[in-house]
């Protein structure tokens, strides 16, 4: 007796989107099941954005850098988040053994990537959201906005910019042993440094072309540079159009990237029997 | 008897250096472990000058003086970051991920010189990113973008840097002690613990500016912080200037480090060993 197993694309589709539900939903619950690193996100980077905060106050900067720092410390918890909740969440599934559980799902592994990204993204607004009005608090800012819609538009974009590079590395860190975490700390201090953080990159003189190329790879740089300048110095679209620009060809090319490195990473894990190896 | 007790100590902290040495170095290949020891501190550092560099050119003042204080303070930060990040990750790395925090509890040497090793590792590692990070940072700077540190060889205060060094050293691994007992009955604490500790000290120790512009009484936070000392014995003696006084703060904040965390180690470890958490496994 045979039973016919085909599966429509429809509910192919259904089944995907309640893995997408189903994987963001543990990442919203984190939120309220360990609140203590909800808090401690939001205050650790506070502590280190008020010590740059008082380093311009020492050489005399000018007020917006202030603001400057703010924002883009409240930017830094998406990054930290692509980071370890994205890129070596992967890694930790196969520490903790629920990798193979996701390989022998019919799901696509591109849901679980989404549903990790959507979850983590919504999460992570919550904490960067927190770390901006408790900067504002503490510290004398002023912000301009007068295009809140070009501001929607270039928030949007850079989370997906962003987060899509994170599914490309989660695939990457596939691949990865005990060195996932070196390598995850690695890429925190060097992308600080380049995406501008702490001071403008992309509008400032101090850095050559040559630099501010290489640090538009980083979805992070073209989203702060254009976050300050229409939230601090009252810019509109038609002074972020490159930037859109920007974030949408990151857009463009980051997400099939993750989908075909997704696809070979996984092939050569199985090949090289990584899926399920453990404290190598 | 005393000798025989001493001669384990130190046995029990070399066999602690020997296998932190083995697994922050052996994940990788030589060269890339190299470029992860030299990479993530040169950036940090370099990250510290770019806020000096932007900041100044955007205020149109550039004081060497406090590019050297902003610089030295971020260069030797990397000491009290990598230790006390090192072995508050340790408790969970021993107990959790692979195991072995019961062994080494059984065996006739107490952990706490084991822990000590492991710190010690954690040191030598920082001292060669310091070193790079100086070397490389001053050129960069100097070459590109006109920053000199007035560091004169030969009115270093050798003797006092020398010194500092290691009572620097005694007192992050006496903080890391700390975090390392109260990760041991705590569970999942390890990372944000590790991270408040580490951003408490870059804002109160005056790493990157004088923990005088805080405000009061926030800025007194800084003289209890043996980071604070240290940095100031640091400055002080590369600048050739009197380090004594700043060294006598040093010593003392390194005794009265060590005393609280032996005493606070001791109680926790009863403890420990009372609930069970010693080889209680959470998985996450």
């Amino acid at each position: 007796m045979s039973t016919n197993h085909h599966i429509s694309k429809y509910d192919d589709l259904i089944l995907n989107l309640k893995v997408v539900y189903a994987r963001a939903y543990v990442r919203l619950k984190g939120l309220l099941r360990e609140p203590h690193w909800s808090i401690a996100e939001v205050i650790i980077p506070l502590l280190s954005l008020s010590a740059y905060v008082y380093m311009y106050t020492m050489l005399d900067a000018p007020a917006e850098y202030t603001a400057f720092v703010v924002v883009g410390g409240a930017m830094l918890a998406f990054w930290s988040n692509v980071l370890w909740g994205m890129s070596a969440q992967l890694y930790w599934e196969k520490e903790t053994g629920m990798l193979q559980h996701y390989m022998l799902s019919p799901a696509s592994r591109m849901a679980v990537l989404l549903g990790m990204a959507v979850g983590g993204a919504l999460n992570t607004t919550l904490r960067s959201i927190s770390i901006l009005l408790v900067g504002t608090l503490l510290f004398p800012i002023e912000y301009n906005l007068v295009d809140a819609n070009a501001l929607l538009i270039v928030f949007l974009l850079t989370i997906i910019a962003l987060y899509g590079m994170g599914m490309l590395f989660a695939s990457l860190f596939l691949l990865y042993g005990r060195e996932a975490t070196h390598i995850a700390d690695l890429l925190q201090e060097p992308i600080y440094l380049f995406s501008g953080i702490y001071y403008p990159v992309l509008s400032s003189q101090v850095f050559s072309y040559a630099v501010k190329l290489v640090a538009s790879i980083i979805p992070l740089t073209f989203g702060i540079d254009a976050i300050r300048l229409l939230l601090i110095m009252g810019k509109g679209i038609g002074d972020v159009t490159l930037h859109i620009v920007g974030l949408s060809l990151l857009v463009a090319i980051l997400l099939p990237l993750a989908y075909i490195a997704l696809r070979r990473m996984e092939e050569t894990s199985k090949r090289h029997g990584r899926l399920t190896l453990r404290w190598q | 008897m005393l000798d025989v007790h001493a001669s384990s100590v130190v046995r029990a902290v070399v066999q602690g250096i020997w296998l932190g040495w083995k697994v922050e170095s052996n994940w990788t290949n030589p060269f890339v472990f190299l470029t992860y020891l030299i990479a993530k501190p040169i950036a940090s550092v370099i990250l510290v000058g770019l806020v000096f560099v932007i900041g100044s050119s955007a205020s149109g003042m550039s004081r060497d003086d406090l590019f050297f204080y902003t610089f030295t303070g971020a260069v030797f930060f990397i000491y009290p970051a990598t230790i006390t990040i090192s072995l508050a990750y340790l408790v969970h790395e021993d107990r959790a991920k692979y195991e072995v925090l019961k062994h080494i509890y059984i065996t006739p040497s107490s952990l706490k010189p084991y822990i000590v090793g492991r710190g010690v590792a954690s040191a030598i590692n920082a001292s060669v990113s310091v070193v790079v990070s100086m070397l490389i940072g001053s050129i960069v700077f100097s070459n590109y973008f006109a920053l000199h540190l007035p560091i004169d060889a030969s009115k270093i205060d050798y003797p006092a840097l020398i010194a500092s060094i290691p009572l620097g050293v005694a007192a992050f691994i006496s903080l890391g002690v700390i975090l390392y007992a109260i990760n041991l009955v705590t569970f999942k604490l390890q990372y944000s613990l590790s991270e408040y500790t580490t951003g408490i000290l870059f804002l109160f120790s005056g790493v990157v500016f004088p923990p005088s512009m805080l405000p009061y009484p926030v800025s007194l936070i800084g003289g209890v912080l043996p980071t604070t000392h240290f940095l100031n014995v640091v400055r002080a003696s590369l600048m050739g200037y009197n380090a004594y006084e700043s060294m006598a703060y040093l010593l003392l904040s390194t005794i009265l480090m060590i005393a609280v965390a032996l005493i606070f180690m001791n109680r926790v470890e009863s403890i420990a060993r009372f609930k069970g958490t010693i080889d209680r496994k959470a998985e996450y």
